[in-house]
């Protein structure tokens, strides 16, 4: 797997198929040009950050502000918005799922990798089928559920659909595949419990794979819309992406007074996931190219 | 074989149902189970029993705040009679039909590009992920202003080409001609990099006897793109198109930020539309039809692109 990762990123492994210079040089500017197209609005995220909401609606439209004030933007999207509580509740859903996501991703994971038990395959197509049902279908029934077991409004109803995803357990079985069975069985003749097997030998040997759910989830839970705006009732318990987008609309009348701030609270919260991207690219490229392959 | 048999004992099955001495192979296997079981009951209660329970509401006409009543099939003719939940449907092919294909056409060719040159794949490579990385909120955010009719980034761009015209602003979000297409954009400039990179990885993966024994054999460059390159991709084509699609009719995020259903319904997509007879009319019954005739259309959609393009591989 991570040999495939290298070819993928490293420059150079293979000259390339393009032979003449033209032809290289109009791919460079082809990719170059697309490559702007896909970083052009996160520069501009910043842009728009900076600037005061005067200047967010006048022409010419500049790229550097006439008035640089994205630290006083940033000072008013704490006043005007919640944004600790969002981002408060946003980590503290994050952590539990990624804690129950590898938890109970990698002990099905292992099962299905390791052992053999009647109905193995059976539950493998069965957890791959769940990847058809898409989420529109088990919403209301899924919210009926929620609220009859009184999660309505909590952090447990704001878990309720994501606690695994057939997606870790197909990774997790994947990285399980390839622990040696020597080391298993080494163990196992060393008299370990089975548990003591899985804390000790397979947990450990599956830690990339376990930083990259953990970075999925956290990924998954800046972005979630829908669930979290059906579940969370008051507003003490709105995440960071609900109350991001409910706010979005503001920016239609920009002459309302929080247009700058609404940037300014983006640009923060895509900060830290941008940057572990940038530290971290191999994590996120890994499932990308672990569920393209392995299929 | 009898139940209570020596042999019965030594499957695994057998093993397991015994009473009294467990063999090494049972005990294994109940230590599968066990480690199988609480993922396993998990979607057991949270997805398929909903599923199951989806169904059944779909079969009543249940409003939220009142008792449900069994009415059978009604749902199901009424949607289909009803203009709205077509205009919905309308909405959600096109917006598929434009995200696959844009986004399929340009990341395989970006992926080809990248791999035909050497140098800076690793930098190109992280430049067009970078979208996928940002929040779909944050996104669908800075897109609305960029397409703002009075001051939006797009005017940098177009503004030339709108001055030929004397046109003085483009209604994108809020203008029946372009709403779905600056929807659509969006979706593709999100996903490019993560499809160019599985394409990439594809083409990587392709083993360099066959492209060397093409070259010997005397084929162009471009006969061996056209010829060996893409029909050894189908079976990553058949992926991307397949993921592509089911994302595209889950797609909610940006079209609630963006248009919240657009001019006139123009971009209300089946999930928003789901959402709204659901969670804004408390209409429970109808939405659970259209939902489930949603996921059952999807169910032969997938089964019909993997028959039709998974059929005819290289290796058959």
């Amino acid at each position: 797997m991570s040999s495939r990762l290298g070819l993928v990123l490293e420059r150079g492994r293979r000259p390339g198929w393009l032979k003449s210079a033209t032809a290289r040089a109009i791919s460079y500017v082809i990719v170059g040009l697309f490559s702007a197209f896909a970083l052009m609005p996160i520069v501009w995220l910043v842009s728009l950050a900076s600037k005061p909401v005067q200047e967010l609606m006048t022409i010419p439209i500049r790229l550097v502000p006439r008035d640089f004030s994205l630290f006083a933007n940033i000072a008013e999207a704490f006043k005007y918005f919640d944004l600790l509580t969002w981002l408060r509740n946003t980590v503290i859903v994050a952590v539990l799922l990624a804690m129950s996501d590898v938890l109970l991703s990698s002990c099905c994971g292992y099962a299905l990798a390791k052992f053999r038990f009647p109905g193995r395959e059976v539950l493998f197509y069965f957890i791959l089928g769940t990847f058809m049902i898409s989420f529109i279908v088990i919403l209301v029934p899924l919210y009926i559920i929620v609220k009859d077991l009184g999660w309505l409004n909590s952090y447990m109803g704001l878990m309720a659909p994501k606690f695994v995803s057939a997606f870790s357990i197909f990774f997790m079985r994947q990285s399980c595949l390839s622990i040696p069975n020597e080391y298993l069985d080494a163990a196992r003749i060393d008299g370990a419990s089975e548990l003591r097997i899985y804390r000790t030998v397979v947990l450990p040997l599956l830690r990339p794979a376990v930083i990259t759910l953990v970075i999925f989830r956290f990924q998954w839970e800046w972005d979630a819309l829908l669930w979290p705006m059906i579940v969370a009732g008051s507003e003490r318990l709105h995440t960071l992406p609900l109350g991001l987008a409910l706010r979005a609309s503001e920016l239609l009348h920009a002459t309302t007074f929080t247009a700058s701030s609404i940037f300014a609270a983006n640009l923060l919260a895509t900060i830290p996931i941008l940057l572990v991207f940038l530290y971290l690219r191999k994590y996120f490229i890994n499932t990308m190219i672990t569920s393209g392959l392995k299929l | 074989m009898q139940l209570d048999s020596v042999a019965f004992r030594q499957t695994r099955l057998g093993s397991l149902l015994a009473r009294g001495h467990l063999s090494v192979a049972g005990r294994r296997a109940r230590s599968g189970l066990l480690f199988a079981a609480p993922a396993a009951l998990y979607f057991l209660v949270f997805w398929i029993y909903p599923l199951l329970r989806a169904v059944y509401i779909s079969l009543t006409d249940w409003y939220l705040f009142s008792e449900p009543n069994f009415v059978g099939l009604e749902n199901y003719s009424r949607l289909a009679a009803d203009p709205y939940v077509w205009q919905s449907v309308k909405a959600t092919a096109y917006y598929a039909l434009g995200t696959t294909c844009a986004t399929l056409l340009i990341s395989l060719v970006l992926a080809l590009l990248v791999n035909g040159t050497a140098h800076g794949r690793g930098f190109f490579t992280t430049a067009l992920y970078v979208p996928a990385v940002i929040s779909w909120v944050t996104a669908a955010t800075v897109w609305m202003q960029i397409y703002m009719p009075n001051a939006g980034l797009y005017r940098v761009f177009l503004g030339p080409v709108m001055r030929l015209f004397g046109v003085q602003q483009i209604r994108w979000l809020d203008g029946r001609a372009w709403a779905m297409s600056a929807v659509i954009v969006v979706s593709v400039w999100k996903s490019l990099g993560a499809n160019a990179l599985l394409f990439l990885a594809g083409l990587q993966s392709i083993p360099e006897e066959i492209l060397e024994a093409a070259r010997v054999d005397g084929a162009s460059r471009i006969q061996t793109v056209f010829r060996i390159t893409l029909p050894l991709l189908k079976p990553t084509v058949l992926f991307v198109v397949v993921m592509l699609v089911i994302s595209a009719f889950k797609a909610f995020t940006p079209i609630f930020v963006m248009t919240r259903g657009g001019p006139a319904g123009l971009t209300r997509v089946l999930p928003m539309y789901v959402y709204e007879e659901a969670f804004v009319a408390f209409k429970m019954g109808r939405a659970s039809a259209v939902s489930v005739a949603m996921f059952l259309a999807l169910l032969g959609l997938t089964v019909a692109q993997v028959r039709f393009i998974g059929s005819g591989g290289v290796y058959e």
